[in-house]
Protein backbone atom coordinates (compact mmCIF):
# COMPACT_ATOMS: atom_id res chain seq x y z
CA UNK A 1 0.00 0.00 0.00
CA UNK A 2 3.01 2.38 0.92
CA UNK A 3 4.26 2.24 -2.42
CA UNK A 4 1.01 3.07 -4.67
CA UNK A 5 0.41 6.22 -1.99
CA UNK A 6 4.11 7.43 -2.63
CA UNK A 7 3.67 7.03 -6.42
CA UNK A 8 0.12 9.31 -5.82
CA UNK A 9 1.69 11.80 -3.39
CA UNK A 10 4.90 12.23 -6.55
CA UNK A 11 2.39 12.38 -9.13
CA UNK A 12 0.40 15.13 -7.20
CA UNK A 13 3.33 16.90 -6.11
CA UNK A 14 4.76 16.73 -9.75
CA UNK A 15 1.46 17.44 -11.50
CA UNK A 16 2.04 21.16 -9.55
CA UNK A 17 5.77 21.78 -10.26
CA UNK A 18 5.28 21.00 -13.98
CA UNK A 19 2.23 22.80 -14.48
CA UNK A 20 4.38 25.80 -13.00
CA UNK A 21 7.86 25.45 -14.41
CA UNK A 22 7.22 23.72 -17.62
CA UNK A 23 6.19 26.77 -19.44
CA UNK A 24 9.54 28.36 -18.18
CA UNK A 25 11.64 25.60 -19.90
CA UNK A 26 9.74 24.62 -22.41
CA UNK A 27 8.26 27.85 -24.07
CA UNK A 28 4.99 26.70 -25.28
CA UNK A 29 2.98 24.12 -22.65
CA UNK A 30 -0.06 23.59 -23.73
CA UNK A 31 1.14 20.53 -25.61
CA UNK A 32 2.68 19.69 -22.13
CA UNK A 33 -0.12 19.90 -20.01
CA UNK A 34 -0.24 17.32 -17.18
CA UNK A 35 -2.26 15.18 -15.61
CA UNK A 36 -0.31 12.88 -13.09
CA UNK A 37 -2.40 12.51 -10.79
CA UNK A 38 -4.95 11.03 -12.75
CA UNK A 39 -2.80 8.84 -14.60
CA UNK A 40 -1.35 7.69 -11.14
CA UNK A 41 -4.74 6.36 -10.21
CA UNK A 42 -5.10 4.29 -13.36
CA UNK A 43 -1.55 2.73 -13.12
CA UNK A 44 -1.96 1.42 -9.61
CA UNK A 45 -4.85 -0.22 -9.97
CA UNK A 46 -3.66 -3.53 -10.49
CA UNK A 47 -1.94 -3.60 -7.32
CA UNK A 48 -5.56 -3.59 -5.29
CA UNK A 49 -7.15 -6.66 -7.64
CA UNK A 50 -8.66 -8.04 -5.13
CA UNK A 51 -8.94 -4.82 -3.25
CA UNK A 52 -11.52 -2.86 -4.70
CA UNK A 53 -12.63 -0.75 -1.39
CA UNK A 54 -9.10 0.24 -0.39
CA UNK A 55 -8.12 1.47 -4.14
CA UNK A 56 -11.65 3.99 -4.11
CA UNK A 57 -10.70 5.14 -0.91
CA UNK A 58 -7.39 5.95 -2.13
CA UNK A 59 -8.95 7.81 -5.28
CA UNK A 60 -11.20 9.35 -3.60
CA UNK A 61 -8.44 10.95 -0.82
CA UNK A 62 -6.12 11.89 -4.04
CA UNK A 63 -9.56 14.02 -5.61
CA UNK A 64 -10.24 15.51 -3.07
CA UNK A 65 -6.14 16.64 -2.05
CA UNK A 66 -6.46 17.36 -5.93
CA UNK A 67 -8.83 19.83 -5.43
CA UNK A 68 -7.87 21.16 -2.44
CA UNK A 69 -4.35 21.89 -3.91
CA UNK A 70 -4.48 22.86 -7.40
CA UNK A 71 -8.37 24.44 -8.07
CA UNK A 72 -11.38 25.35 -5.31
CA UNK A 73 -13.71 23.34 -6.30
CA UNK A 74 -14.25 21.22 -3.94
CA UNK A 75 -14.59 17.47 -4.05
CA UNK A 76 -15.54 17.93 -7.99
CA UNK A 77 -12.34 16.02 -8.80
CA UNK A 78 -12.70 13.51 -5.95
CA UNK A 79 -16.12 12.48 -8.13
CA UNK A 80 -14.40 12.72 -10.95
CA UNK A 81 -11.60 10.56 -10.04
CA UNK A 82 -13.86 7.78 -8.58
CA UNK A 83 -16.01 7.64 -11.47
CA UNK A 84 -12.72 7.07 -13.90
CA UNK A 85 -11.44 4.49 -11.43
CA UNK A 86 -14.78 2.76 -11.06
CA UNK A 87 -14.51 2.79 -14.95
CA UNK A 88 -10.75 2.22 -15.05
CA UNK A 89 -11.75 -1.44 -12.63
CA UNK A 90 -14.12 -2.60 -15.02
CA UNK A 91 -11.94 -2.17 -17.60
CA UNK A 92 -8.63 -3.94 -15.81
CA UNK A 93 -10.74 -6.84 -15.27
CA UNK A 94 -11.21 -7.31 -18.75
CA UNK A 95 -8.17 -7.18 -20.39
CA UNK A 96 -4.70 -8.67 -19.92
CA UNK A 97 -2.02 -6.22 -18.81
CA UNK A 98 0.64 -5.31 -20.74
CA UNK A 99 2.35 -1.97 -21.85
CA UNK A 100 -0.89 -1.46 -25.06
CA UNK A 101 -3.32 -1.94 -22.82
CA UNK A 102 -1.54 0.63 -20.74
CA UNK A 103 -1.24 3.15 -23.11
CA UNK A 104 -4.83 2.65 -24.31
CA UNK A 105 -6.05 3.16 -20.39
CA UNK A 106 -4.12 6.39 -20.16
CA UNK A 107 -5.71 7.94 -23.06
CA UNK A 108 -8.79 7.00 -22.40
CA UNK A 109 -8.53 8.53 -18.80
CA UNK A 110 -7.92 11.44 -20.05
CA UNK A 111 -10.22 11.34 -22.92
CA UNK A 112 -13.26 10.42 -19.97
CA UNK A 113 -12.24 12.90 -17.45
CA UNK A 114 -11.78 16.04 -20.02
CA UNK A 115 -14.88 14.81 -21.34
CA UNK A 116 -16.67 14.67 -18.37
CA UNK A 117 -15.22 18.08 -16.96
CA UNK A 118 -17.06 19.65 -20.20
CA UNK A 119 -20.10 18.03 -19.61
CA UNK A 120 -20.35 19.30 -15.95
CA UNK A 121 -19.46 22.82 -17.21
CA UNK A 122 -21.73 23.07 -19.95
CA UNK A 123 -24.67 21.80 -17.34
CA UNK A 124 -24.23 24.27 -14.70
CA UNK A 125 -23.33 26.99 -17.54
CA UNK A 126 -20.20 27.88 -15.70
CA UNK A 127 -18.54 28.79 -19.05
CA UNK A 128 -18.93 28.68 -22.55
CA UNK A 129 -17.59 25.05 -23.66
CA UNK A 130 -17.73 23.46 -27.08
CA UNK A 131 -16.89 20.46 -28.43
CA UNK A 132 -13.83 22.11 -30.05
CA UNK A 133 -12.09 23.48 -27.18
CA UNK A 134 -12.78 19.99 -25.50
CA UNK A 135 -10.97 18.37 -28.06
CA UNK A 136 -8.21 21.04 -28.24
CA UNK A 137 -7.55 19.78 -24.37
CA UNK A 138 -7.85 16.16 -25.41
CA UNK A 139 -5.07 16.68 -28.03
CA UNK A 140 -2.57 18.91 -25.99
CA UNK A 141 -2.36 16.91 -22.47
CA UNK A 142 -1.61 13.47 -24.37
CA UNK A 143 1.98 13.17 -25.14
CA UNK A 144 3.03 13.86 -21.91
CA UNK A 145 0.93 12.29 -19.82
CA UNK A 146 1.28 9.38 -22.06
CA UNK A 147 5.02 9.23 -21.53
CA UNK A 148 4.31 9.24 -17.83
CA UNK A 149 1.69 6.51 -17.89
CA UNK A 150 4.58 4.25 -19.78
CA UNK A 151 7.22 5.17 -17.23
CA UNK A 152 5.18 4.18 -14.35
CA UNK A 153 3.78 1.20 -15.71
CA UNK A 154 7.54 0.03 -16.42
CA UNK A 155 8.49 1.21 -12.74
CA UNK A 156 5.61 -0.64 -11.62
CA UNK A 157 6.21 -4.05 -13.46
CA UNK A 158 9.75 -4.34 -11.89
CA UNK A 159 8.52 -3.59 -8.60
CA UNK A 160 8.58 -6.47 -5.75
CA UNK A 161 4.90 -6.09 -5.29
CA UNK A 162 4.23 -7.25 -8.88
CA UNK A 163 2.79 -10.29 -7.93
CA UNK A 164 -0.34 -8.42 -7.93
CA UNK A 165 -0.32 -7.68 -11.68
CA UNK A 166 -1.44 -10.24 -14.26
CA UNK B 1 -36.15 -13.13 -3.62
CA UNK B 2 -33.34 -11.91 -1.92
CA UNK B 3 -30.88 -11.67 -4.40
CA UNK B 4 -33.78 -9.42 -6.16
CA UNK B 5 -34.20 -7.19 -3.26
CA UNK B 6 -30.36 -6.59 -2.78
CA UNK B 7 -30.25 -5.51 -6.68
CA UNK B 8 -32.83 -2.90 -6.20
CA UNK B 9 -30.91 -1.47 -2.96
CA UNK B 10 -28.07 -1.28 -5.15
CA UNK B 11 -30.02 0.49 -7.64
CA UNK B 12 -30.93 2.43 -5.18
CA UNK B 13 -27.99 3.23 -3.49
CA UNK B 14 -26.50 4.45 -7.10
CA UNK B 15 -29.28 6.81 -7.66
CA UNK B 16 -28.83 8.62 -4.10
CA UNK B 17 -25.09 8.90 -5.27
CA UNK B 18 -25.38 10.09 -8.58
CA UNK B 19 -27.90 13.10 -7.10
CA UNK B 20 -26.11 13.92 -4.26
CA UNK B 21 -22.69 13.91 -6.50
CA UNK B 22 -24.86 16.35 -9.12
CA UNK B 23 -25.62 18.67 -6.34
CA UNK B 24 -22.12 18.71 -4.69
CA UNK B 25 -20.64 19.34 -8.18
CA UNK B 26 -23.59 22.28 -8.53
CA UNK B 27 -21.69 23.55 -5.67
CA UNK B 28 -18.47 23.42 -5.70
CA UNK B 29 -18.75 24.80 -9.74
CA UNK B 30 -20.61 28.00 -8.33
CA UNK B 31 -18.46 30.47 -9.41
CA UNK B 32 -19.40 33.17 -6.53
CA UNK B 33 -19.07 30.40 -3.95
CA UNK B 34 -17.01 31.34 -0.80
CA UNK B 35 -14.49 29.24 1.02
CA UNK B 36 -15.85 27.64 4.43
CA UNK B 37 -13.54 28.00 7.18
CA UNK B 38 -12.14 23.74 7.09
CA UNK B 39 -11.76 24.53 3.39
CA UNK B 40 -9.83 27.56 3.98
CA UNK B 41 -7.67 25.50 6.80
CA UNK B 42 -6.72 22.76 4.71
CA UNK B 43 -5.99 25.28 1.64
CA UNK B 44 -3.35 26.62 3.96
CA UNK B 45 -1.96 23.74 5.23
CA UNK B 46 -1.68 22.95 1.53
CA UNK B 47 -0.31 25.80 0.88
CA UNK B 48 2.60 25.57 3.07
CA UNK B 49 3.01 22.05 2.28
CA UNK B 50 3.02 23.23 -1.82
CA UNK B 51 5.40 26.24 -0.71
CA UNK B 52 7.98 23.51 0.59
CA UNK B 53 7.94 21.42 -2.29
CA UNK B 54 8.42 24.59 -4.75
CA UNK B 55 10.86 26.33 -2.66
CA UNK B 56 14.23 24.58 -5.12
CA UNK B 57 12.21 25.84 -8.18
CA UNK B 58 11.29 29.27 -7.17
CA UNK B 59 14.82 30.36 -5.94
CA UNK B 60 16.20 28.87 -9.54
CA UNK B 61 13.73 31.12 -10.76
CA UNK B 62 14.84 34.05 -8.40
CA UNK B 63 17.59 35.29 -11.01
CA UNK B 64 14.73 36.06 -14.05
CA UNK B 65 12.64 38.42 -11.72
CA UNK B 66 15.31 40.58 -10.21
CA UNK B 67 13.46 43.99 -11.21
CA UNK B 68 10.44 43.12 -9.20
CA UNK B 69 10.45 46.25 -7.27
CA UNK B 70 7.14 48.25 -6.18
CA UNK B 71 8.56 51.34 -8.36
CA UNK B 72 9.51 49.58 -11.47
CA UNK B 73 6.71 47.42 -11.63
CA UNK B 74 4.59 50.77 -10.78
CA UNK B 75 6.40 52.95 -13.30
CA UNK B 76 6.45 49.92 -15.89
CA UNK B 77 2.38 50.29 -15.59
CA UNK B 78 2.11 54.08 -15.97
CA UNK B 79 4.15 54.33 -19.48
CA UNK B 80 0.74 55.57 -20.68
CA UNK B 81 -0.51 58.33 -18.41
CA UNK B 82 2.86 60.14 -17.31
CA UNK B 83 3.97 60.44 -13.52
CA UNK B 84 3.27 64.16 -13.36
CA UNK B 85 0.17 64.34 -14.95
CA UNK B 86 -1.17 62.08 -12.77
CA UNK B 87 0.49 63.82 -9.69
CA UNK B 88 -1.39 67.09 -11.52
CA UNK B 89 -4.65 65.02 -11.50
CA UNK B 90 -4.54 64.51 -7.91
CA UNK B 91 -3.70 67.76 -7.07
CA UNK B 92 -6.22 69.30 -9.28
CA UNK B 93 -9.15 66.78 -9.56
CA UNK B 94 -8.45 64.35 -6.25
CA UNK B 95 -8.37 61.82 -8.40
CA UNK B 96 -6.78 58.95 -5.98
CA UNK B 97 -7.37 56.17 -8.30
CA UNK B 98 -3.99 55.57 -9.84
CA UNK B 99 -1.28 53.34 -9.65
CA UNK B 100 1.26 55.66 -7.31
CA UNK B 101 -1.56 55.75 -4.36
CA UNK B 102 -1.49 52.32 -3.72
CA UNK B 103 0.24 50.20 -1.27
CA UNK B 104 1.65 46.84 -2.93
CA UNK B 105 1.78 43.33 -1.35
CA UNK B 106 4.69 41.07 -3.81
CA UNK B 107 3.73 37.47 -4.12
CA UNK B 108 5.34 34.55 -5.49
CA UNK B 109 3.18 31.81 -7.43
CA UNK B 110 2.91 28.56 -5.75
CA UNK B 111 0.83 26.43 -7.77
CA UNK B 112 -0.94 26.93 -11.26
CA UNK B 113 -4.44 25.32 -12.04
CA UNK B 114 -3.77 24.64 -15.68
CA UNK B 115 -7.56 23.44 -16.63
CA UNK B 116 -8.14 25.25 -19.75
CA UNK B 117 -11.53 27.22 -18.04
CA UNK B 118 -10.47 27.72 -14.45
CA UNK B 119 -7.11 29.72 -15.49
CA UNK B 120 -5.90 30.76 -11.80
CA UNK B 121 -2.99 30.86 -9.78
CA UNK B 122 -2.26 30.62 -6.25
CA UNK B 123 -0.20 33.01 -4.19
CA UNK B 124 1.83 32.57 -0.84
CA UNK B 125 0.47 35.68 0.50
CA UNK B 126 -3.10 35.63 2.12
CA UNK B 127 -5.61 37.73 4.59
CA UNK B 128 -2.84 37.65 7.60
CA UNK B 129 -0.89 40.31 4.99
CA UNK B 130 -3.71 41.97 4.15
CA UNK B 131 -5.01 40.72 1.04
CA UNK B 132 -8.93 41.01 0.10
CA UNK B 133 -10.72 39.73 -3.01
CA UNK B 134 -11.41 41.58 -5.68
CA UNK B 135 -7.65 43.18 -5.37
CA UNK B 136 -6.19 44.16 -8.21
CA UNK B 137 -2.38 41.53 -9.34
CA UNK B 138 -0.47 43.33 -11.80
CA UNK B 139 3.22 41.91 -12.81
CA UNK B 140 5.88 44.33 -14.86
CA UNK B 141 4.32 43.28 -18.22
CA UNK B 142 0.77 45.09 -16.92
CA UNK B 143 -2.59 43.93 -15.59
CA UNK B 144 -2.93 39.72 -14.67
CA UNK B 145 -5.74 38.97 -13.20
CA UNK B 146 -7.65 39.68 -9.51
CA UNK B 147 -8.05 38.21 -6.44
CA UNK B 148 -10.92 35.07 -6.44
CA UNK B 149 -10.56 33.81 -2.76
CA UNK B 150 -8.12 34.53 -0.08
CA UNK B 151 -7.34 32.16 3.11
CA UNK B 152 -5.04 33.32 5.64
CA UNK B 153 -1.86 32.20 4.31
CA UNK B 154 -2.94 31.83 0.21
CA UNK B 155 -4.76 33.87 -2.57
CA UNK B 156 -6.10 32.87 -5.45
CA UNK B 157 -6.02 35.03 -8.58
CA UNK B 158 -8.04 34.64 -11.54
CA UNK B 159 -6.15 35.34 -14.65
CA UNK B 160 -7.82 37.58 -17.51
CA UNK B 161 -7.73 34.88 -19.47
CA UNK B 162 -10.09 32.83 -17.92
CA UNK B 163 -12.81 31.96 -20.00
CA UNK B 164 -15.29 32.79 -17.80
CA UNK B 165 -18.65 34.46 -18.08
CA UNK B 166 -17.97 36.59 -14.67
CA UNK B 167 -14.89 37.80 -16.00
CA UNK B 168 -15.65 41.60 -17.50
CA UNK B 169 -12.32 44.27 -16.98
CA UNK B 170 -13.54 47.60 -18.45
CA UNK B 171 -10.83 49.08 -20.35
CA UNK B 172 -9.62 52.43 -22.06
CA UNK B 173 -8.39 52.70 -25.90
CA UNK B 174 -5.96 55.83 -26.44
CA UNK B 175 -6.66 56.07 -30.44
CA UNK B 176 -5.23 59.20 -32.00
CA UNK B 177 -8.89 60.53 -31.84
CA UNK B 178 -8.91 60.70 -28.23
CA UNK B 179 -10.14 57.69 -25.51
CA UNK B 180 -12.86 54.73 -25.93
CA UNK B 181 -13.95 52.72 -23.33
CA UNK B 182 -15.16 48.94 -23.42
CA UNK B 183 -15.25 45.62 -22.21
CA UNK B 184 -12.69 43.21 -22.16
CA UNK B 185 -13.81 39.82 -22.24
CA UNK B 186 -12.35 36.87 -23.23
CA UNK B 187 -9.17 35.29 -24.54
CA UNK B 188 -8.49 33.82 -28.34
CA UNK B 189 -6.11 31.18 -26.97
CA UNK B 190 -4.79 29.82 -30.68
CA UNK B 191 -3.72 33.53 -30.86
CA UNK B 192 -2.83 34.44 -27.86
CA UNK B 193 -4.81 38.17 -27.89
CA UNK B 194 -7.18 38.90 -25.11
CA UNK B 195 -9.93 40.01 -26.76
CA UNK B 196 -12.40 43.01 -25.99
CA UNK B 197 -15.70 43.76 -27.42
CA UNK B 198 -18.46 46.12 -27.42
CA UNK B 199 -16.25 49.07 -29.11
CA UNK B 200 -18.28 51.54 -31.23
CA UNK B 201 -18.06 50.93 -35.27
CA UNK B 202 -17.42 54.86 -35.76
CA UNK B 203 -14.44 55.02 -33.32
CA UNK B 204 -11.22 54.70 -35.53
CA UNK B 205 -8.98 52.41 -34.11
CA UNK B 206 -5.54 51.18 -35.24
CA UNK B 207 -2.76 48.66 -34.87
CA UNK B 208 -0.72 49.60 -32.18
CA UNK B 209 -3.19 51.51 -30.12
CA UNK B 210 -2.93 51.20 -26.19
CA UNK B 211 -4.84 49.67 -24.70
CA UNK B 212 -5.50 50.45 -20.14
CA UNK B 213 -7.83 49.52 -17.57
CA UNK B 214 -10.48 52.84 -17.63
CA UNK B 215 -11.06 52.45 -13.35
CA UNK B 216 -14.90 52.43 -14.57
CA UNK B 217 -16.85 50.78 -12.35
CA UNK B 218 -14.78 50.56 -9.47
CA UNK B 219 -12.85 47.51 -9.46
CA UNK B 220 -9.89 47.98 -11.65
CA UNK B 221 -7.59 51.24 -11.10
CA UNK B 222 -7.37 53.65 -14.06
CA UNK B 223 -4.63 52.98 -16.05
CA UNK B 224 -2.98 49.54 -15.91
CA UNK B 225 -1.00 49.06 -18.67
CA UNK B 226 -2.93 45.80 -21.07
CA UNK B 227 -1.82 45.58 -24.36
CA UNK B 228 -1.54 47.06 -28.04
CA UNK B 229 -4.33 46.71 -30.57
CA UNK B 230 -3.22 43.83 -33.29
CA UNK B 231 -6.84 42.97 -34.59
CA UNK B 232 -9.90 44.59 -35.83
CA UNK B 233 -12.82 42.92 -36.74
CA UNK B 234 -16.60 44.45 -37.28
CA UNK B 235 -19.47 42.45 -36.48
CA UNK B 236 -21.60 41.12 -39.05
CA UNK B 237 -24.18 44.00 -38.41
CA UNK B 238 -21.79 46.56 -38.93
CA UNK B 239 -22.51 48.49 -35.36
CA UNK B 240 -19.80 47.33 -32.83
CA UNK B 241 -15.88 46.21 -33.37
CA UNK B 242 -14.03 43.58 -31.66
CA UNK B 243 -10.42 44.29 -31.06
CA UNK B 244 -7.64 41.19 -30.45
CA UNK B 245 -5.11 42.84 -27.72
CA UNK B 246 -1.45 41.56 -27.78
CA UNK B 247 -0.09 41.78 -24.44
CA UNK B 248 3.39 41.61 -23.51
CA UNK B 249 2.62 39.67 -20.57
CA UNK B 250 3.38 35.39 -21.26
CA UNK B 251 0.69 33.98 -18.87
CA UNK B 252 2.15 30.69 -19.36
CA UNK B 253 5.11 31.92 -17.02
CA UNK B 254 4.56 34.14 -14.31
CA UNK B 255 6.48 33.19 -11.35
CA UNK B 256 5.95 36.69 -9.27
CA UNK B 257 3.36 39.42 -9.27
CA UNK B 258 2.14 42.32 -7.50
CA UNK B 259 -0.88 43.03 -5.71
CA UNK B 260 -2.05 46.60 -5.01
CA UNK B 261 -3.36 46.34 -1.59
CA UNK B 262 -5.46 49.74 -1.06
CA UNK B 263 -4.85 53.31 -1.21
CA UNK B 264 -2.15 55.06 1.02
CA UNK B 265 -3.57 57.15 3.77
Amino acid sequence: MIFQVVIVIISLFLDGILSNFLPFMMGDLSLFTPYFTLISIVIIYPFFKKKDKDYYILVGITGFLYDLFYTNLLFTNAIFFLLIGLIVSFIYKKMELNLLTNLFLTIFAIVIYQTIFSLSLFIFNVVPVNIKSTLYLISHSLILNIIYGEILYLICKYMPHKRHLN
Amino acid sequence: MYRKSKKRRKIIIIIVVIIIAFFVLFYSLSSNRKLTVVESFFKDAATIVMKGVMLPFTSLNADKDTDLTESYVIQKNLNVHLEEEIEQLRDTLDLNQTLTGYDVVNATVITRNRSYWYQTLTIDKGSKDGLKKNMVAITKDGLIGKIQNVTNYSSEIKLITANDVNNKVSVSIATTTGETTAILSGYDKENNLVLISGVDSRVDINKGDVVTTSGLGGMFPRGIYIGEVEQVTNDKYGLSKTLGVKTTQNFNNIHYVTVLKEEKQ
